[in-house]
């Protein structure tokens, strides 16, 4: 059976799912008026862009393709841009339920009549991607709309882990991530990401030193992300990133004695996390 | 009756989603946070269930959950504590003490209780989780199947 993969890999405008994706997209979704109404035509062929975006973080998993088009597109309520078979003009911008009819015939994607299901609704979309000139004076783009997408803020974060954000363990980390991300949707849906901003606080950290072992990452019910450096029961430091730049930390470091523990936590700034493990003496485990 | 603190001896089942393990598969400190909305930690008093067994008490605590309408995933797991481990943590304030009660929720989950921490400050809150994730017993139990 066809694998995901290989789906999007076989349509000429749609990149790999892995590695380029956004800047694919980005080349792609110029901000240029579609040739047509999209909302005149009915059942006409689309390619897929967007979904791909967030799709290949669950490429690790081994799916078949219609497991995979019932993720993208029915539970998690994809926010899609899509590009006109023909004119390549790309239209749309939205957040779809899973009340629309998806099918893949002959691997593409066919989205069909969404005017019929949903009527004045599709207006609305469209009104979403392109508004009123005269009600904004500065119109949106589409891509910024989709770039200001949560989700599409965190796929795009763990692309950048091991560019952007340089560490020794950028693999293993974008896979941890992507792991938890995708956990985190399947119980959330699309309407509740993770927050980018505590990701970006935690990438920004885990790169500011090249010595730092890799920690057990984890997310909170509250959506933002924890790392956490653990030695044993008695040894850990642990920061979960608020937002981008102010962190909780707990560190737990066993004294000379082993008998006596010291206990620590409070909220500071992300950037004094480290000097807060040294000042603990919770720096031998963090560091490698 | 409620509110009516469970014996040391007994044992909890906390249900941890998949995002709350680490990546050895067990139950991780954000998974004993305090959810939004939330005062205390849910959990179920396995041996109210009365069933002899601890894959047959996990297995009534699956079944609750789920008629009371949570969604339970296999790749989720149900970590068991002790709660004389979560009560005798000792917290630098010792007049701070950390509780487990009965917290009924019929008709469904009549084995509900509540890990309550002795303060609001997230911080704390956080310190005391770290905590209670190392007193998960050992071989975090999976989620007994259908």
């Amino acid at each position: 059976m066809e694998t995901f993969e290989n789906f999007l890999a076989g349509r000429a405008y749609l990149t790999n799912s892995r590695g380029s994706a956004t800047a694919k997209v980005r080349e792609l979704l110029r901000p240029e008026t579609p040739a047509e109404d999209p909302t005149t035509e009915k059942g006409v062929e689309y390619g897929l862009i967007v979904p791909c975006i967030f799709v290949h973080h669950f490429a690790t998993r081994s799916v078949d393709l219609a497991d995979r088009m019932n993720v993208a597109l029915g539970r998690l309520q994809v926010t899609y841009a899509a590009v006109h078979k023909a004119t390549q003009d790309w239209y749309g911008s939205a957040t779809f339920s899973t009340g629309y009819d998806f099918t893949v015939q002959a691997g593409s994607l066919t989205i069909q009549d969404p005017m019929q299901r949903r009527g004045g609704d599709w207006a609305q979309l469209v009104s979403l991607w392109n508004p009123d000139p005269s009600r904004n004076a500065e119109p949106v783009s589409p891509f910024d709309q989709l770039a200001s997408f949560p989700y599409a803020r965190i796929a795009s974060l763990i692309e950048s882990v091991g560019k952007t954000y340089q560490t020794r363990h950028a693999a293993t980390l974008r896979a941890r991530l992507a792991d938890l991300v995708a956990s985190w949707q399947e119980e959330h849906g699309i309407g509740d990401a993770p927050s980018p901003e505590s990701l970006s606080g935690l990438l920004r950290f885990l790169s500011s030193d090249s010595g730092l072992r890799i920690p057990s990452v984890l997310l909170s019910p509250h959506g933002t992300w924890v790392a956490e450096w653990r030695l044993d029961s008695r040894n850990l430091f642990s920061a979960h990133f608020l937002d981008e730049s102010n962190a909780r930390f707990v560190a737990v470091a066993a004294s000379g004695s082993r008998r006596k523990l010291n206990q620590v936590w409070g909220e500071i700034e992300a950037g004094k996390l480290l000097a807060t493990a040294q000042t603990y003496g919770a720096d031998r485990w963090v560091y490698e | 009756m409620k509110d009516d603190p469970l014996p040391s001896g007994d044992h909890v089942s906390h249900y941890c989603s998949a995002h709350f393990l680490d990546e050895d598969g067990r139950p991780a400190q954000t998974a004993f946070y305090l959810k939004k909305g939330e005062d205390c930690v849910s959990v179920n008093w396995l041996e109210y269930t009365g069933l002899p067994t601890r894959s047959r008490q996990l297995d009534a605590v699956r079944k609750a959950l789920i008629e009371k309408g949570l969604t339970i995933r296999k790749s989720g797991k149900l970590a068991v504590l002790r709660v004389g481990d979560v009560t005798s943590i000792e917290l630098s304030d010792k007049k701070q003490r950390i509780s487990v009660s009965h917290q009924p929720e019929p008709p469904h989950d009549p084995s509900h209780s509540g890990i309550f921490y002795p303060s609001a400050d997230q911080a704390l809150v956080e310190f005391i989780a770290t905590r209670v994730a190392e007193r998960v017993l050992e071989a975090p139990t999976a989620i007994p199947s259908e």
